[in-house]
C-alpha cells in the first residue's frame, strides 16, 4: 500500500481531479443544504457525470460530495430548524435553540469543526483497517461470500428501523428486483416481461436515481408551495468559542468517532442512524441531559461528529468485500462495476495507487471541509433562498437526462419513474429503503455464491458451514436473525399500528 | 397511499403467489435438482412469511385502522395533480422529445411545472430558457451523449 503513495498523490492532485473535486464539493453544499435533498440523492444526481469520469476522479468527486452534503445538512437545521439530510434530524432542536439564544455562530461553528474530526477520524479506521481486512478477506471463497453477503444483508434488516418486519420486507424487494433479468447460472431470462431492455437486469443508476431522487420530489409535493423562512442575521466569527466547547467535551468528541466509524462499517446503516444513535448514547451519559433537544453543546459534538464518521466508516466493507455499508456506497460499487473495477480484496492488490487516492481524497475532503464550510456559512442564507418551484422541476429534468445518459437508452426513463413510484410507496408504508438498495446490490452476487456453493455441494445445506471461516459466518448471521426475531416478539401491538 | 398492516400483508402474499406461480414454469438445468426458479421461490416463500407475519399483527392489533389511507399525497388533491405532472412530464418527454428534440421539450416541460408550482412567469420563462441550454451543454456537448436534437437538427445541420 506504501509504495503507491507517490503514485496515489499524483493521481489525486492531478489538475482534472482536484477541479473535479472543489466542483463535487460546492454541488455537495448546495444538495447537502437545500432541506428535501439528500446526502444520496446528490451522489444519484452526480452518478449519470461522473460515470464519463476516470476512476479516481469520480471517486473523489463522490467523496467529496458526501461529505461536504452531510456537514451542510446542519447548516439549515441551524438556521431554520429543518435538517438539510437526514442526518442532521438528530440534533436538529439543539443546533436551533443554540441559534434562537444567539448563539448561530458556536452552533456551527460545532457542527463544522466535528464534522471535519469525525470525518478524519473515520478515514483514519478506513485507511487502517480496509487493507488489513482486505489480506485476511484473500483468502475467502464463494461459501465465506455467501455467508458474508448474508450478514450484510441480515444486519441491513436489523438496523433498518424500528420494525425488522418491514426492513426484511425492504430487503425481499430488492433481491427481487434483483433476480429480473437473465439468471445468473443458466442465462434463463426471469420477470422480463417480454422486455428485451430487461434482459440484462434492471439498469441500476437509472433506478438509484428514482428511488433516490424522483421518490424525494413526491414526497416533497405537498409542501412545494411552502417558502422557508431563513434567519437572515448577519452572522460573527464561526469559530470563536468552538475550541473550547470540544477541548470541554472530549469525551463526546471521542464516542462519536467511534459509534460513527462502527455504525458506518455496519451494512445498511449509514450517516443518519449514527447520528441517532450517537445522539441517544451521549444523552445517556451525560451528566445534563435535560439539555439535550434545548440546545445542548454536548449532543451536537456527539452526533456532528457521528454522522461524518460513518461516511468512510461506510467504504470500509464496500472496499474490501463489495458489501456497501450504506446507501451511497451502494451506489459507489454500481459505479465501480460499471466500470470495470470489481470492488473486493483484490482491488488492494490490482489497483493500490487507486485505493490510495481515494484515501487522499477523504484526508483532502475533511481538511478542506473548515475553509469550504466557512464561506458556505456566509453564503447560505443567500443559497437557501432559491425557491423549490424553480429547484424541483429542474432536478426532475437532471434525473431524465442523467438517467439516459448511461446506456443512451430512453428505456431507462421509464425504470427511473417505476423505481421512483416503487420507492415513494415503500416509504409511506414505512418500508424502509436501505435493505432494499442493498437487496438489489447484493441480490446477483448473493444468488451467484449460493447456486455455486450448492452446485460444489451437490445440493448438500451441510456443506455451506464445511469451512471454518464459512460456520463462524453462518452462526454471526443466526445470531442477527435471532436478534431480529426476537426484536419482533417484543414489540408490543400498540407500537406496531403507530 | 397508506396500507394497513393486514393490507400490506395481503399485498406481501399475492405478490409471493405471482412470483412463485411464474418461477415454477423455469426450466431446470439438466442433472441438477435446483434452477433458476430456487432463489426466486425463496424470495416468494419470505414474501408470503412476511406478509402472514403482517396479517397476524394486524388481526392482533387493538386500535382498528382503515385498510387503505390517503397519506399526505394522495390527501391532498393538489398534490396528487402534482404527482400526475411530473409523472406525465416524464411520459411527455419519452413521446415528445425524439420529435422535437431534447432543448424544446424540456422547454415545456419547465415551462408547465414551474409555474404550476406558483413562480412568476419571468422566473419560469428564465427557468424554461437557462435550464435546457445549460443541460444541453453539459451533457449532449461536454460528456457526449446523444441527447435527441429533433428540430435542432435542421437548424445545426
Amino acid at each position: 500500500m506504501i509504495e503507491a503513495l507517490p503514485q496515489a498523490i499524483a493521481l489525486v492532485l492531478a489538475p482534472q481531479t482536484l477541479l473535479i473535486g472543489v466542483g463535487a464539493a460546492l454541488f455537495g453544499l448546495f444538495v447537502g443544504a437545500m432541506p428535501g435533498l439528500s446526502a444520496t440523492m446528490a451522489v444519484a444526481l452526480l452518478v449519470p457525470v461522473s460515470f464519463f469520469l476516470d476512476p479516481v476522479s469520480a471517486l473523489t468527486a463522490v467523496v467529496m460530495t458526501t461529505a461536504m452534503a452531510i456537514f451542510a445538512g446542519d447548516i439549515p437545521a441551524a438556521l431554520m430548524r429543518i435538517p438539510g439530510t437526514p442526518a442532521s434530524a438528530a440534533y436538529v432542536a439543539d443546533a436551533f435553540a443554540l441559534s434562537r439564544q444567539g448563539k448561530a455562530e458556536l452552533a456551527l461553528g460545532i457542527c463544522l469543526v466535528a464534522s471535519a474530526i469525525g470525518g478524519l477520524f473515520g478515514t483514519a479506521v478506513l485507511v487502517l483497517l480496509a487493507p488489513w481486512l482486505a489480506e485476511f478477506a484473500l483468502r475467502f471463497s464463494g461459501m465465506e461470500y455467501f455467508w458474508l453477503v448474508a450478514l450484510g444483508l441480515s444486519c441491513a434488516v436489523l438496523v433498518a428501523g424500528p420494525d425488522p418486519l418491514k426492513g426484511a420486507v425492504g430487503l425481499l424487494v430488492g433481491l427481487f428486483i434483483a433476480t429480473i433479468g437473465q439468471d445468473v447460472t443458466s442465462g434463463f431470462p426471469r420477470f422480463t416481461a417480454g422486455i428485451p431492455n430487461l434482459l440484462s437486469g434492471v439498469s441500476f443508476i437509472p433506478a438509484m436515481v428514482g428511488m433516490f431522487a424522483i421518490a424525494e420530489i413526491l414526497r416533497n409535493l405537498p409542501t412545494i408551495r411552502t417558502a422557508a423562512e431563513v434567519q437572515t442575521r448577519r452572522l460573527g466569527s464561526i469559530l470563536r468559542g468552538t475550541g473550547s466547547v470540544l477541548r470541554r467535551h472530549p469525551a463526546n468528541l471521542v464516542r462519536g468517532n467511534v459509534i460513527g466509524t462502527a455504525v458506518g462499517i455496519l451494512p445498511g446503516a449509514g450517516a443518519d442512524i449514527a447520528a441517532w444513535i450517537s445522539y441517544a448514547v451521549g444523552k445517556r451519559f451525560s451528566r445534563e441531559p435535560e439539555r439535550f433537544g434545548n440546545g445542548s453543546e454536548e449532543g451536537l459534538v456527539d452526533a456532528a461528529a457521528a454522522n461524518n464518521a460513518a461516511i468512510a466508516g461506510a467504504w470500509v466493507p464496500a472496499l474490501v468485500f463489495g458489501i456497501p455499508g450504506d446507501s451511497v456506497t451502494a451506489i459507489v460499487i454500481g459505479l465501480l462495476l460499471m466500470k470495470g473495477i470489481q470492488p473486493g480484496p483484490d482491488i488492494f492488490l490490482m489497483n493500490p495507487a487507486q485505493i490510495g487516492a481515494v484515501f487522499l481524497a477523504f484526508v483532502l475532503a475533511n481538511l478542506a471541509m473548515i475553509p469550504i464550510g466557512l464561506a458556505a456559512i456566509r453564503l447560505c442564507a443567500k443559497v437557501l433562498l432559491v425557491p423549490r418551484p424553480v429547484l424541483t422541476p429542474l432536478i426532475l429534468l437532471f434525473c431524465m437526462v442523467g438517467s439516459f445518459a448511461i446506456d443512451n437508452d430512453s428505456f431507462a426513463l421509464v425504470v427511473m419513474a417505476a423505481m421512483g413510484v416503487l420507492a415513494w410507496a415503500m416509504e409511506e408504508n414505512q418500508v424502509p429503503i436501505a435493505p432494499a438498495i442493498l437487496g438489489i446490490v447484493l441480490g446477483e452476487p448473493f444468488e451467484k455464491h449460493f447456486m455455486t456453493t450448492m452446485m460444489k455441494g451437490e445440493g448438500s445445506l451441510a456443506y455451506f458451514v464445511s469451512r471454518p471461516i464459512a460456520a463462524v459466518l453462518a452462526g454471526i448471521t443466526a445470531l442477527v436473525w435471532a436478534a431480529i426475531l426476537w426484536g419482533l416478539v417484543r414489540r408490543r401491538p400498540r407500537q406496531a399500528t403507530a | 397511499m397508506r396500507l394497513s398492516d393486514a393490507a400490506l400483508g395481503l399485498v406481501l402474499v399475492g405478490a409471493a403467489a405471482a412470483i412463485a406461480g411464474t418461477a415454477r414454469s423455469f426450466p431446470l438445468v439438466p442433472g441438477q435438482a435446483f434452477g433458476p426458479s430456487l432463489f426466486p421461490l425463496a424470495i416468494a416463500g419470505g414474501f408470503a412469511a412476511c406478509g402472514v407475519g403482517l396479517i397476524l399483527r394486524g388481526a392482533r392489533s387493538a386500535r382498528r385502522r382503515l385498510w387503505v389511507e390517503a397519506g399526505p399525497v394522495f390527501g391532498n388533491a393538489r398534490a396528487r395533480l402534482d404527482m400526475g405532472l411530473i409523472l406525465g412530464a416524464i411520459a411527455v418527454y419519452l413521446i415528445a422529445a425524439p420529435h422535437l428534440g431534447f432543448v424544446p421539450t424540456a422547454f415545456a416541460i419547465l415551462l408547465a411545472l414551474v409555474r404550476r408550482f406558483g413562480a412568476s412567469w419571468r422566473l419560469a420563462v428564465t427557468v424554461a430558457l437557462v435550464g435546457p441550454i445549460a443541460l444541453h451543454l453539459l451533457f449532449a456537448e461536454w460528456l457526449r451523449v446523444p441527447l435527441p436534437l429533433g428540430l435542432l437538427l435542421s437548424i445545426r445541420y
